[in-house]
């Protein structure tokens, strides 16, 4: 198993959200999404402009630190038309395994 | 017998019946045609979309529930400028406060059951605070600057993806600025918007916006609210059912702060120049700002929720933390420290930790190399801190 180190527009001044990483295995890509420290809403912003450009079936695991996250990322998946499949609390981390649903656009984004 | 017209009955009969019958039919036609016309403005409506600047707060939800309610598809659009009060500081500080932890816009999107996309638009919004055409307000807030710009943000979004027109909470008069009368057709004349923004809540006190003019939506329907009076706003939320929205008009936005505006002030006055990067205005939001001198400023925690929030930042900053008490970390902005500035630094930092009455307390001095030192100070009395460091 490789990972694949896919560099994103980067936060400024030693964020820790700097690049994505896709692991290429037999249980499917899952890409990982490095949120902590960021407050709302950069951690949605981020996991929202990742799986915009990602096909539906592709999994995002993004690990925040910002508690509102609990409420923020299963709202905006909800409304978005994806889902949370998991949400891990680990120590100051909040972990959500996103995976993105075929919806319909009806706004064509 | 003859009727009263002097025609014979049968024919006066038969004359009448085909009266009542071509009335019959004319009725049916009219309600055909009344019912082919209102199921043509379903279809009509039905494919009209509206684009609903989502700010969180009340005004936003309402009107975005109005035009929503006369069969237009509605979706939320927010920006992110990075100089957002509400989440921040719930997520700095105090974890287990009872103040839900959630995005305001976010939650606004869920009671209309919309979509919502979050925009980052802070690259961009430098220049509306840097050189806002219009001014500031009472503090740094460049609030028509900031009004149009958005506008136009959001006429740029519903060309590119197809949408008719803009739905904004504005009142006419809410706010001493951005939101009085006279200034409205500027806003919608300056963003390009023109007549493509409807401000539902205020729309019948304006002069009729395409949508209405089009038929798209109805005036009527739509409200004439005016001033600063939440009144007619929290009535509605209550016939809409609406409970826990946030916190009505203004305070929304650090720039209209005036302890964040005069930290942002020194910021660019001792930087002389007005650039500034997420990290800068994220961290004027937290913390004691105190500059001892030109050379460099001591950003000092608060409470734990803010050392937390601060340690993040370490790899980037020196850093004093407090080792022989309970105490504050604090971050050092500007050049490498000398010793006589090294120590005062600690002896402030330490004027803010449990031992600020003790004869000695121990610091750890973290250089931009990670290189660290143990140093004992004497604490700063309250009154040896000169009232001109702090930067509110």
């Amino acid at each position: 198993m490789s990972n694949r180190y896919v560099p994103i527009r980067s936060i400024r001044n030693g964020s820790s959200c700097e690049h994505i990483s896709v692991s290429n295995g037999p249980e499917n890509d899952i890409i990982e999404l490095d949120a902590r420290r960021l407050l709302c809403p950069m951690p949605v912003i981020r996991l929202q402009d990742c799986i915009n450009q990602q096909p539906t079936g592709t999994r995002v695991r993004i690990t925040c630190t910002d508690p509102g996250t609990l409420y923020d990322i299963p709202t905006w998946c909800r409304l978005n038309g994806h889902r949370v499949l998991a949400t891990t609390e680990q120590q100051d981390d909040y972990i959500f395994l996103v995976h993105k649903d075929a919806h319909k656009d009806a706004d064509g984004t | 017998m003859p009727a009263s017209n002097g025609l014979p009955t049968c024919i006066t009969t038969n004359s009448s019946s085909i009266s009542r019958k071509r009335i019959q039919q004319a009725d049916l036609s009219t309600s055909r045609v009344i019912a082919i016309l209102a199921f043509l403005k379903f279809v009509i409506t039905m494919t009209i979309k509206a684009v609903a600047l989502i700010s969180g707060g009340l005004d936003s939800l309402l009107a975005a529930k109005l035009i929503q309610q006369q069969g237009i598809e509605v979706v939320g659009i927010n920006f992110f400028t990075g100089f957002c009060v509400e989440g921040h500081t719930h997520a700095i500080r105090n974890r287990a406060g009872s103040r839900p932890k959630r995005n305001n816009a976010l939650w606004v999107a869920e009671q209309l059951g919309i979509k919502l996309h979050i925009i980052d638009v802070v690259e961009e919004y430098k220049n509306v605070v840097i050189n806002p055409r219009h001014g500031y307000g009472a503090n740094l807030n460049p609030c028509l600057d900031c009004k149009i710009f958005m506008i136009h943000k959001a006429h740029d979004w519903i060309a590119e993806h197809g949408f008719d027109f803009i739905i904004t909470g504005e009142v006419s008069g809410q706010r001493p600025k951005s939101q009085l009368r006279r200034f409205m057709p500027l806003v919608a004349a300056e963003s390009g918007a023109e007549d493509l923004l409807l401000r539902p809540l205020c729309a019948k006190s304006l002069a009729p916006t395409r949508p209405e003019l089009e038929g798209w939506v109805a005036r009527d329907k739509l409200k004439d609210f005016s001033g600063r009076s939440r009144k007619p706003q929290m009535a509605l939320a209550a016939e809409f059912g609406f409970e826990d929205y946030a916190q009505p008009a203004g305070g929304c936005c650090f720039l209209t702060d005036r302890s964040y505006s005069v930290k942002l002030q020194d910021l660019w006055d001792n930087r002389g120049h007005r650039q500034y990067e997420l990290d800068d205005i994220m961290l004027l939001k937290v913390g004691r700002h105190i500059r001892p001198s030109s050379d460099f400023k001591l950003i000092i925690a608060r409470e734990e929720g803010e050392t937390r929030y601060l340690s993040g930042y370490r790899r980037q900053f020196q850093t004093i933390k407090t080792i022989s008490h309970g105490g504050p970390l604090a971050l050092i902005e500007g050049a490498p420290l000398d010793q006589q500035q090294l120590e005062l630094a600690c002896a402030i930092t330490a004027r803010f930790s449990q031992g600020r009455d003790a004869e000695s307390v121990e610091m750890e001095f973290s250089d931009h190399q990670k290189t660290t030192q143990s140093i004992h100070v004497k604490p700063l009395r309250a009154d040896q801190i000169n009232p001109e460091w702090v930067i509110l």
